[in-house]
């Protein structure tokens, strides 16, 4: 099936193997690692006592996690410095991490010699940029003040007056504003900051100035930075001075720039080694984090799949002293996540599955059944040869741009190309060629009929993948009593099958009648009564698990629900058809408007914008009835979608 | 438009507010023999149960039970916000930024205490959610600096930068009533984005709320602490109903509490001031049972529009507050008579 058996993997081994083994499980990726202390601490990581595992046993009780263990490594730094340095053109490239050299040792020295052949640039630029935000700031500064004619050196020799410059917030500025009167200082409204503060500039008499810096701090008042006392001409001419100064320094940067990316086009080569070397290490930490580790022994769990467990046992074998085990679900090992396996055809929809929940590790992957309905669903409503193709053109284009739901697009689009030659329509157009079975117009009643009796159909198959899903939870009383179980699926079969007698799609007969109408009632009185019923098989000791009359309200008012659903669940797919029919008028309507204008140019323009209108907005119109109806009416039948995703290394990392 | 788009918070509200506790309840509550008495029945008679179920009574301290009823606070507000969006939503949330400007302060009283602020984790209440806060990073700080500098993305910085030093006492209060001003600032901020028509009740509570802080910081600031009236007034809080600018400065330029209780004897807020003895002691409470009265009425008149969850969470606070004050009365043997002056809700 879609879902494959995941098993749990404990692995004690030396810590002298822990680099070597943690890369091993790196390339191999598929894995989702759990935290080995936490798995320690509930329990569930047990070793059985014997003696070959008695070096692992040992120090058992002394472990540290690996997240205290493994600090930040210095090339950690290192490699988001390469990766500054190219602008994030390297990329982890694990092909040749599995070939190649990956020494640590050598590939910081590698990274050192690098270093020390940019260093001197590198470093310029950097003190030049932290200069140029020194002027910047100073810029601002005397700004607020530009208009004061006197040199700073005046100011700032003044015997018996000090002055400040600083910012408080708009609040505060009204609260500054009605003390005025009464502020041992002269304060001059001088400018407003970006960040919606107000600047002031504060004279205050030398005597005063500790009860005005009380004040002023009260109303967290900040000074502006960038005064510096070597500023001695008048504000203006400061100003003049720092402009200069900074269109200089850009220059000069400029040139480095260049001389900087000249030197680093000469080592790309090796800088992409060191840091592929450098990243997988980084890598490595991360995974050692989720480790425990003893003064000789470390300690690793994580998810594998069960087909995966022969190639892990051989990467075990490389090790001497490595304990490996393996351990099904079940015993106890918490709940496992949930790997889905669909080919390549039905994988992308598994986006789609995934917006409802992940499937639980023991119930059925719902994927292939959706993508095959919704496809169909799709298909049936949008059946369109050149709109259809148009879909699956974007889809195509958007699923190599990474974009998953563009895969999804692709598949919806020739689903719609193939309805379009069954309604024989070409961008709405129902004259160029002629239809393999109909055309929906003509025959409106065949098309909702049709699509009632899909909808039947795959409500059918619903009920037996909530069968499976329940027995398989060993839920019995709802999987065999419940309205979506056995009991429900022959409800369902035999008012069908009263339908179709009734209605004279079967052949009438009397006795076959009253055999499913006993059916039937039988059936309801069996969901009726399916908690007592389940609690008698299996000899419970109490029959009803709350009052006996308020279970059988309650459980009255469910079958009338059920009934009711039924009915609702199977006529809800009449919309199949309806948007099939909509799809055809609608273009029809255009059509008319394009007849009606009576100019050739405005009519080609209306037919161009009737298509672009119907795939865009109907597209996303019938895609979205389309999700609705398996999210409604079939997932609610039979899919909970209540597990945990199966993360691999590489998504756990990014 | 637009009455009705709180229809939906309103009738939740209403919902929200009959399962919380009545007066009823109350009495049990003053009259249980000790703080486990007031658990048991808290746990199995009240809507609280649910959250306190968790804890042992018998083995029970004080504070485990004020951080799970904060927590329920938060966890209530944080329900209503899903009905709001937009200014609503914004304004809403000053109700879980008043939380988090209250664990900055404890945080910051363990740093200027130089305590393991891991041993506060308990007294401190915020939304894990709306957050911006590194709390769990602040947590393990041992320094002001380092402190200030993980707020450095939050609006807190701002406040917080010029303090060098948070352990000396005098620069600890002003940290403090910075805080409290930052938040009532922005309250008022968002509060006057609020559509003004809608919700004219629930903005006049809020500005007699401002009117209340007000008066609570002067007479303080003045009697106890004989305060500057520049730094009064640095602190006041602006946008209040009753007492304008104007009235603020004569308040602060009165001579003494005296003159100070003249001139409000006309004003709504005179029973803050007229009892012979008793001000100082019930100030809080008279001020806060002024406001329970002022959001009960609210919460009744507010069905459509924000008011109505607004005072909602307010009560709630005051009933919490309630329930905490009856906690602390049994450890100092209380009683029951005594219990009610300090309850905020009134028995009479």
């Amino acid at each position: 099936m879609a879902i494959e058996n995941v098993i749990m993997m404990d692995v004690v081994g030396k810590i002298e193997d822990v680099d070597k083994f943690t890369k091993d499980i790196f390339l191999f990726n598929d894995i989702q690692i759990i935290d080995a202390m936490r798995e320690i601490d509930s329990g569930r990581f047990i070793l059985p006592i014997q003696e070959e595992n008695i070096n692992g046993l040992l120090g058992f009780s002394q472990l540290i996690s690996g997240e205290a263990k493994m600090g930040e490594k210095n090339y950690i730094k290192m490699v988001y410095k390469l990766n500054e340095l190219y602008k994030g053109s390297l990329k982890l490239n694990m092909n040749s991490l599995a070939n190649g050299e990956t020494d640590l040792d050598k590939a910081l020295e590698k990274v050192a010699e690098f270093e020390r052949n940019i260093v001197a640039e590198y470093d310029e630029i950097t003190h030049i940029n932290i200069q140029i935000e020194e002027l910047k700031k100073s810029r601002t500064a005397y700004s607020y003040i530009n208009e004061v004619n006197a040199r700073m050196s005046e100011l700032d020799s003044l015997e018996n007056f000090s002055y400040s410059i600083g910012s408080v917030t708009k609040d505060n500025a009204a609260r500054l504003k009605s003390i005025y009167n009464s502020v041992t200082s002269i304060v001059f409204h001088v400018g407003n900051q970006q960040d919606n503060e107000e600047v002031f500039m504060i004279i205050t008499p030398k005597d005063f100035e500790i009860e005005s810096h009380r004040i002023l701090k009260a109303l967290n008042y900040k000074s502006i930075e960038g005064f510096r006392s070597d500023y001695t001409e008048t504000p203006r001419e400061i100003l003049q001075l720092i402009e200069e100064k900074i269109s200089e320094l850009q220059v000069k940067c400029a040139v480095l720039f260049k001389k900087l990316n000249i030197h680093l086009e000469e080592s790309r080569k090796d800088a992409a080694a060191s840091f592929n070397t450098l990243s997988l290490y980084g890598n490595l930490n991360i995974i050692e984090k989720y480790m425990a580790f003893s003064e000789k022994n470390f300690y690793f769990s994580g998810w594998i799949s069960k087909r995966d467990k022969e190639k892990m046992e051989n990467i075990g074998k490389k090790y001497p002293d490595l304990i490996m085990m393996f351990f099904e679900i079940n015993s106890g090992s918490g709940k496992p996540p949930t790997k889905l396996k669909n080919n390549w055809f039905f994988s992308p929809f598994e986006a789609l599955v995934k917006m409802y929940g992940v499937p639980s590790f023991d119930e059925l992957d719902p994927t292939p059944f959706l993508s095959i309905t919704y496809m169909f669903c799709f298909g049936f409503m949008f059946g369109d040869i050149g709109q259809g193709f148009i879909l699956s053109v974007v889809g195509f284009i958007l699923g190599k741009k990474g974009v998953e739901l563009g895969k999804v697009l692709l598949r919806l689009g020739i689903c719609s190309v193939f309805f379009g030659f069954m309604y024989g329509s070409v961008f709405g157009f129902e004259e160029i060629i002629k239809p393999v079975w109909i055309r929906p117009f003509d025959e409106i009643n065949t098309m909702l009929m049709t699509a009632v009796i899909i909808g039947m159909m795959m409500l059918l198959v619903a009920y037996i993948y909530s069968i499976i899903n329940k027995l398989k939870k060993k839920e019995i009383k709802e999987g065999v009593f419940g309205k979506d179980g056995i009991c429900g699926l022959i409800l369902y079969s035999s008012l069908l099958g009263l339908l179709g007698l009734n209605m004279g799609i079967f052949k009438q007969s009397g006795l076959f009648n009253l055999i499913l109408i006993g059916i039937a009632i039988l059936m309801v009185v069996i969901v009726l009564i399916r908690e007592p019923l389940s609690n008698y098989l299996f000899k419970s000791k109490q029959l009803y698990q709350e009052e006996v009359s308020e279970y059988y309200v309650e459980s009255g008012f469910e079958i009338f629900e059920m009934l009711l659903g039924m009915l609702s669940n199977t006529l809800s797919f009449i919309r199949i058809g309806a948007f099939a029919l909509t799809h055809v008028g609608l273009f029809m309507a255009f059509q008319t408007l394009a007849v009606m204008v009576q100019n050739g140019v405005m009519s080609v323009g209306i037919l161009i914008f009737a298509n672009i209108f119907i795939i865009t907005l109907e597209g996303l119109i019938v895609s979205i009835q389309a999700l609705r109806l398996q999210f409604y009416e079939l997932f609610s039948k039979y899919y909970t979608g209540d597990g945990i995703e199966f993360k691999p290394i590489d998504l756990e990392i990014n | 438009m637009s009455k009705s788009k709180y229809a939906c918070i309103s009738v939740k509200t209403l919902a929200m507010k009959a399962q919380k506790i009545r007066e009823l309840d109350y009495l049990e509550l003053i009259k249980a023999k000790n703080m486990t008495a007031v658990f048991l029945y808290l746990r199995d008679h009240t809507y609280y149960g649910e959250f306190l179920k968790n804890l042992d009574p018998l083995n029970l301290h004080r504070t485990e039970i004020e951080v799970c009823l904060s927590d329920f606070k938060v966890k209530e507000t944080e329900k209503l916000m899903h009905y709001l969006y937009g200014k609503d939503k914004s304004f809403f949330k000053m109700l879980l930024v008043q939380l988090e400007v209250e664990s900055l302060i404890v945080l910051i009283r363990g740093i200027a205490r130089n305590d393991d602020l891991e041993s506060l984790r308990d007294l401190i209440g915020y939304s894990k959610k709306y957050t911006n806060v590194p709390f769990e990073r602040l947590l393990r700080v041992k320094d002001w600096e380092k402190f200030k500098k993980l707020l450095i993305d939050t609006d807190y910085y701002r406040v917080l930068e010029i303090f060098k030093d948070a352990s000396i006492e005098q620069d600890l209060v002003m940290i403090e009533k910075s805080l409290d001003r930052y938040y009532y600032d922005l309250l008022k901020k968002r509060m006057l984005e609020l559509d003004k028509k809608i919700n004219r009740d629930l903005i006049k509570a809020q500005q007699r709320n401002f009117d209340l802080h007000n008066l609570v910081w002067i007479y303080r600031g003045r009697k106890f602490y004989n305060l500057s009236r520049e730094v009064l007034i640095a602190y006041s809080l602006r946008g209040g109903l009753e007492i304008n600018e104007r009235r603020l400065s004569n308040l602060v330029e009165a001579k003494n509490t005296e003159e100070m209780k003249e001139q409000l004897i006309n004003s709504d807020y005179a029973f803050l001031f007229n009892h012979t003895k008793t001000i100082d002691l019930y100030m809080e409470r008279r001020m806060k049972r002024y406001l329970y009265y002022l959001y009960l009425k609210l919460f009744r008149i507010g069905s459509d529009n924000l008011g109505r969850a607004f005072a909602y969470i307010q009560l709630l606070d005051f009933e919490i507050a309630d329930i905490t004050s009856i906690i602390e009365s049994k450890r100092y043997r209380m009683e029951p008579a005594e219990i009610k002056y300090y309850l905020i809700r009134s028995f009479d």
